[in-house]
């Protein structure tokens, strides 16, 4: 449209509905966002308080506070929640908010569909978290539900396939909402090659889920039938194959480990050009390596069962795959680095965690890459190591993402800058912490500590007693960062009164950067024109809509 | 003064690249979902079928939606409307008189609901523009207005009323 808002003689400002059916009813992206965040971030609560369980029990040996089927149950749900209550539904919300906005479209391209599948998610986790009060408790056979010992999972068993079915759903929703919206409403001049970092991580991510959410569906649906209409896909004693659940399941499951990192990339090559003042290094490597990462996930899923029984040929095909992840994204951190180098670089709160992102994501990379060797991971597996290597990236990785992305965007969604000071504060213990917490289960897993276990032997006590205080310091940490951000939402606080430019951050480019801060309740009034820079070209006034 | 105005939503895909990447989102999960279904594990395929119908459904909506035009002239006394799709030629056509014609902006029934931008004469109505923004719907209103008032015979040395 050549202009906007010439006249409100008709009506007032169009904003959304008041109170409680705003959140229900609507189907803008910006609040569906919104949902999906808070969403996460009640998650990632409910699933820290698990994990505090977890290290409460292990603060020394013996049994103290819970029975090992309770702590089973834990470990089990402290997973499930995480990964599909919080990571997914964070990075969905990150998607919701900042895709459209980044590619100049007014929403996402099925708007009812988005309200939809985000409001499956509670009656999902509402399901998977009422099992911990049903005879027999919650699931305890681990995240990854190997037959049989989950089929030995009591009433709540049903309800753990349910719930499962529902989070597929609600990410199938998600993955084909942002796959049409990037494809199909695009600023005129975006072409793919100009689209930013992040909307071509999530594209791959999106694509990843589509190709592999049925693998999942298909998975737990066998083992529903295997326990309740007697067949066989899984049960030995009836011809069936409890070692092929495992094949199966991490055909879907080592996608869903990148599922949960690409987006995180997509951040942290946001955020570096920004407070390093200079474009990203090498942008057409990033997205080719971004896409031979999802490609090589594919056919990396056996390095999860190396000590299941395979054929030799087997074991090295999987052992050479895996390790040939280590070349891009290696090239990954090499870029980040180099975008770094002899940039004029400042260091507010969300490049901190960028930076603590790629240092200790990168830890968490080479652990991975002993993990890959075949003949050591005999001695690895089902240790602590393991628990320590996915930590390193899931939650440094993963979650400091996320944290990163929210410092970053927030005062661009709020219109009120968060407390700087109270920003570095919470990196700082959230760094210093998860170190403490997690480093330390690199060398009792190496001694031999096994995971999924709520006892163990009298030398691992001292690491443990780390691991348990760091988790306990970085858990509280966190609130640190909660009430920042409400800070940010309501306007409290000294910052709070600050006029935000269009252009928070001095180094931020891309489309976001042009909308008002706070951002408007629908955002583009006209389609911007992207120019050959991929940059938007600004006073153009394209009348593309209507003209 | 005649005016044309040629509503249409914003389209970065063509027909042509859906349906290559399509085929290869196809190609892709029903080689997983039929190679587990050949080793005996056939409960996958369903929901690979369900999931690129689901996808396919998404697409097909969305570039649907893509060929989808009105076409509003204000040529001579008369102002057309014309619904139709790209291709497929003029679906609906009504014509109103231009000098009587008013243009309307309607609130939703809520606030999430979306505005309506309506041509009235009369008793008649022509809703238009379902296919943009809240705010493009606003602009579009007012452009409208412009050109509608533009063209209306007024006496000499009075300004003519903003219609709607």
């Amino acid at each position: 449209m050549a202009h906007a808002h010439a006249h409100h003689d008709d009506h007032d400002h169009h904003g959304p509905d008041k109170g409680i059916m705003r959140w229900i009813k609507t189907t803008n992206h910006k609040d569906l966002g919104t949902l999906y965040l808070f969403f996460a971030f009640t998650m990632f609560f409910i699933g820290g308080l698990m994990s505090l369980v977890i290290r409460a029990e292990l603060f020394q040996p013996g049994l103290q506070f819970v029975h090992p089927e309770f702590f089973n149950q834990m470990t089990t749900m402290h997973a499930l929640v995480m990964i599909f209550g919080g990571v997914m539904p964070g990075f969905v919300g990150l998607a919701n908010w900042m895709v459209p906005m980044m590619i100049g479209a007014s929403d996402l391209a099925l708007p009812r569909v988005n309200n939809w599948g985000f409001w499956i998610l509670p009656f999902a986790f509402s399901l998977l978290l009422s099992t911990l009060f049903l005879a027999g408790g919650a699931p305890a056979g681990g995240w990854t539900m190997y037959p049989p010992l989950v089929l030995q999972t009591g009433d709540a068993f049903p309800f753990l396939i349910f719930a499962v079915h529902l989070m597929g759903i609600s990410s199938i929703t998600g993955a084909i909402n942002v796959v049409v919206t990037i494809l199909n409403m695009r600023a005129p001049g975006m072409t793919l090659l100009k689209m930013p970092l992040f909307v071509w991580t999530w594209l791959i991510t999106a694509y990843l889920l589509i190709a592999v959410m049925p693998v999942l569906a298909g998975a737990v649906t066998m083992l529903l039938t295997d326990k309740y209409f007697a067949t066989s896909f899984f049960t030995a004693s009836g011809g069936g194959d409890p070692v092929m659940f495992q094949h199966i399941f991490w055909f879907f499951g080592h996608p869903e480990v990148y599922i949960m990192i690409l987006p995180a990339f997509g951040i942290v090559s946001t955020i570096i050009p920004t407070f390093a003042r200079k474009r990203l290094f090498g942008y057409d490597s990033m997205v080719y390596a971004t896409a031979s990462i999802a490609f090589l996930s594919f056919i990396v899923w056996a390095h999860h069962m190396f000590t299941v029984g395979m054929p030799l040929s087997g074991e090295l095909f999987f052992m050479f795959a895996t390790m040939l992840i280590a070349v891009p994204t290696g090239v990954k951190v090499f870029n980040w680095v180099a975008t770094m180098w002899k940039g004029s670089m400042t260091f507010e709160t969300p490049m901190l965690f960028a930076l603590a992102f790629v240092f200790l994501f990168t830890i968490g990379g080479f652990s991975g890459l002993m993990l890959a060797l075949t003949p050591v991971d005999f001695q690895y597996h089902d240790t602590y190591f393991v628990v320590a290597h996915f930590h390193y990236v899931l939650v440094p990785g993963a979650v400091f993402s996320i944290i990163a992305a929210v410092y970053y965007w927030i005062p661009k969604w709020t219109g009120h800058m968060y407390s700087e000071f109270w920003g570095k504060t919470h990196f700082w213990l959230s760094a210093i912490f998860i170190n403490v917490t997690f480093f330390p289960q690199h060398f009792s897993g190496l001694a031999g500590m096994q995971r999924r276990v709520p006892d163990y032997a009298v030398q691992f006590t001292d690491l443990n007693v780390w691991s348990s205080v760091g988790a306990f310091v970085f858990f509280f940490a966190q609130f640190i960062f909660i009430f920042n951000m409400l800070a940010s939402c309501f306007g409290w606080g000294k910052r709070a009164s600050e006029k935000l430019p269009d252009r928070v951050w001095e180094g931020a480019t891309g489309l976001e950067w042009t909308v008002p801060s706070p951002a408007p309740y629908h955002t583009f009034e006209e389609p911007p024109t992207v120019g050959d820079d991929g940059e938007p070209v600004t006073g153009a006034a394209r009348p593309a809509a209507a003209h | 003064m005649d005016t044309t105005f040629v509503i249409g939503p914003n389209a970065s895909l063509t027909p042509g690249q859906a349906a290559v990447f399509m085929s290869l989102t196809s190609v892709v999960g029903l080689t997983i979902a039929f190679g587990f279904a050949v080793i005996g594990f056939w409960p996958v395929v369903p929901f690979a079928g369900l999931e690129l119908a689901a996808l396919g459904a998404a697409l097909w909506v969305s570039l649907r939606r893509n060929r989808y035009r009105e076409v509003v002239r204000l040529q001579g006394e008369e102002v057309v409307v014309e619904f139709g799709m790209v291709g497929g030629g003029v679906r609906a056509r009504m014509s109103l008189p231009r000098h009587w014609t008013r243009v309307m902006l309607i609130q939703g029934g809520s606030r999430l609901a979306p505005n309506r931008l309506v041509l009235a004469y009369a008793a008649q109505r022509v809703e238009l523009a379902r296919c943009l923004t809240d705010d493009e719907r606003e602009a579009l209103a007012g452009r409208l207005r412009r050109a509608l008032t533009a063209s209306r015979p007024t006496l000499a040395g009075a300004h003519a009323p903003d219609a709607g």
